[in-house]
């Protein structure tokens, strides 16, 4: 079994990368197996900086051959090096599992090395698990860019997710920051993901290979791209790499002996505005021009919808018993839950607000953009709409949220849901 | 104003809804055997459980509302809220009376009501699938106990049979003195105290202590947001999430 001494060391390695979802795979357990994946993902337990606790995550390897600036592992970097065995994290993975401390693991791994050497512990640790211990838990593999194509396609086969972290949001910055990374090494290996071969066209998703898909991360603030340049890749990535989802980290900083990248931290808010503007994207029908308006960056003062409502209130106001759920959806306030709910009840009869109360509708944003039955109790004058949505956002004190949470009740820090 | 007494079971509802139906009365209120006290303010109405008029209501609300009704109304009677009873008889009745599924029709209030209860359970079941913790006893079998606010036990024991698979667990509900006991193929559910205390296996206090140094290097302490930890992970469902204790 793994020791503290290395399970902290590799945990430390690896606790910098933000996706933590155990979400999107619906895989079985199998006669005298441990485990399957619940579709939804599951919160196992929450650490002191917010974020949920789903999956184990680690390296199997901290001890890098490459020197990204911006990274822990650097070999420049001295700090105590540990590897543990495919063997190892398979023990640690089951025995966690079964006690309920989480819902599957997140293995990723330094260069050791060669990338090909590197993806092919991965692969082994993977293929162990699902054949040796009969694991059917929840798998994210981290790929290393630049290994085999053959070894990320085997490695598909056993893992629920893989993901390839663009790192930077331009190749102008990835040179500069990881010198011995190249763009293409990171993007081949997506596109070959997102292959047709893979996919059922007719049932719509993804065969064996890869039940929840592929990701990817970059850090904002380390570099000087704006929203908007970001959120242009992000909906390019989206469109043409079939991602599931894009997470953003905002930059910590960790490496002082560099002047190639800033000393302060990025505030969260930047990280939690993208994350709601990732949603827009992904479930509101919105495009990243639309999001960002004239802009580099989005609002911090309020969410990325307010704002497109805000520049769009020629639109508004929209009555809620005819508007369509496209509309709907473009409502400040206005989730798709509620967006579904006016929808099925609005067929039994028209719905006034105290009708909307009842559906669970937050109207402290909207009522400044619908009508129900024709009645309007909201304000129509630009300023003082702006001032109430920054009451809003202090009222909820949303600066405070960053990038994980689960619930509904709150605006979604996990999703960016609005 | 009529109050219906019954059993809290789904038998004892639908026999009240065969009663209400059948005598065209409508209760004020419909209230649990076991826990209601005299009252002088309404004429109270004792339903019996009668298996045969429980039947013909359910293949009714069958008909109308499609094969998930009778779960739901389960988990609407497995929330803790005093109303449920109510609640869950409202909603049913209504399904009864328009005929079809009602169910999206949440500007009624006896749907946005009976939806809402249902919810609330079912998110308590979701939270305490990930915060639940299982020991190991020296004989291999998962021991985890728990005090939920809604009677959860009987809908989250099947989840564990799916993920632990022939491993043998024991979910006990302190609060209620229910257990739900799988012995890697079923789930038997039972009202009984355990021993207070157990042989944990060889390697439990290793395991646990792993888990627990995890926690804290998983940790990001430049990025401190307790608040939203607190948020998420409210305290009495840490209770039983060891990591976290000081
Ligand atoms: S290759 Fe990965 S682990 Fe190695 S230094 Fe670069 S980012 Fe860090």
């Amino acid at each position: 079994m793994l020791d503290e001494r290395r399970l902290a060391i590799l945990v430390e390695s690896a606790k910098y990368d933000v996706s933590c979802s155990s979400s999107g795979s619906k895989r079985q357990n199998t006669v005298g197996g441990l485990g399957n994946a619940c579709f939804g993902g599951i919160c196992h337990s929450f650490s002191p900086d917010g974020r949920c606790i789903s999956l184990l995550k680690i390296l199997l390897s901290n001890n890098c051959i490459y020197n990204c600036e911006y990274c822990l592992n650097r070999r420049s970097n001295s700090i105590p090096r540990a590897t543990a065995t495919p063997d190892e994290i398979c023990a640690l993975v089951t025995e966690f599992y079964k006690r309920n401390y989480i819902e599957g693991l997140f293995l990723s791994s330094a260069v050791v090395k060669t990338p090909d050497y590197t993806m092919e512990l991965l692969f082994e640790t993977v293929k162990k698990l699902r054949t040796e211990y009969h694991f059917n838990g929840y798998v994210h593999l981290k790929g290393i860019p630049g290994a085999d194509r053959l070894l990320i396609e085997r490695a598909g086969f056993f893992a629920d997710r893989i993901s390839f972290n663009i790192e930077r949001p331009s190749e102008t910055s990835l040179k500069l920051l990881a010198p011995q990374k190249n763009k293409d090494a990171i993007i081949a290996p997506m596109k070959m993901l997102a292959l047709d071969k893979y996919y059922d066209t007719q049932l719509k998703r993804r065969k064996d290979f890869l039940p929840a898909g592929q990701t990817t991360q970059m850090v904002v603030g380390a570099s000087p791209e704006s929203d908007a340049h970001i959120l242009k890749l992000t909906e390019y990535m989206y469109q043409n790499y079939k991602l599931k989802r894009v997470y953003y980290s905002s930059y910590v900083p960790t490496n002082f002996e560099t002047s190639l990248l800033p000393y302060e931290q990025v505030p969260l808010i930047r990280e939690h505005r993208l994350y709601q503007a990732d949603w827009l994207l992904r479930f509101y029908g919105f495009t990243a021009d639309e999001i960002t308006g004239n802009d580099g960056n989005l609002s911090l003062e309020y969410d990325p919808k307010c704002a497109w409502a805000i520049r769009n209130l020629g639109l508004f106001p929209v009555e809620v018993n005819t508007a369509s759920p496209e509309m709907l959806l473009r409502v400040p306030g206005i989730g798709v839950k509620s967006a579904y709910r006016i929808i099925q009840a609005r067929k039994y009869a028209k719905l006034d607000f105290a009708d909307l109360k009842r559906l669970r509708v937050v109207l402290k944003r909207a009522v400044h953009f619908i009508t129900c039955k024709g009645k309007f109790i909201g304000n129509k004058n630009e300023y003082d709409i702006q001032n109430v949505m920054i009451a809003a956002e202090t009222a909820e004190n949303a600066e405070q949220l960053s990038m994980f949470g689960a619930e509904s009740s709150k605006i979604s820090a996990l999703t960016g849901e609005l | 104003m009529i109050i219906f007494i019954c059993d809290y079971k789904i038998d004892g509802l639908l026999s009240a809804l065969f009663i209400s139906f059948t005598e065209n009365i409508k209760p004020e209120e419909v209230i649990d055997r076991a826990t209601y006290q005299p009252r002088f303010d309404a004429l109270i109405r004792e339903i019996k459980t009668d298996k045969q008029s429980a039947e013909r209501v359910k293949k009714a609300l069958y008909k109308y509302a499609g094969d998930d009704v009778i779960a739901h109304l389960k988990v609407c009677l497995s929330s803790c809220n005093p109303k449920a009873l109510s609640i869950a008889f409202n909603y049913a009745r209504y399904i009864l009376e328009m005929r079809k599924d009602i169910s999206e029709n949440l500007s009624q209030k006896c749907v946005s009501d009976f939806s809402y209860l249902v919810q609330r359970v079912l998110h308590e079941r979701h939270i305490v699938s990930g915060f639940l913790r299982f020991q190991e006893s020296a004989s291999g079998v998962l021991y985890a106990q728990y005090a939920p606010d809604n009677d959860i036990t009987s809908i989250l024991a099947p989840h564990f049979l799916r993920r632990l698979g022939r491993t043998p667990f024991v979910i006990h509900d302190k609060k209620r003195n229910k257990i739900a006991i799988s012995d890697g193929r079923a789930i038997k559910i039972d009202y009984t105290d355990l021993p207070a205390t157990f042989a944990l296996s060889e390697n439990e206090s290793a395991i646990n202590d792993l888990w627990r140094r995890y926690f804290k290097a998983v940790n990001i302490k430049e990025r401190k947001n307790t608040r939203q930890q607190d948020g998420y992970f409210t305290r009495r469902y840490r209770h039983y999430a060891f990591e976290t204790w000081e």
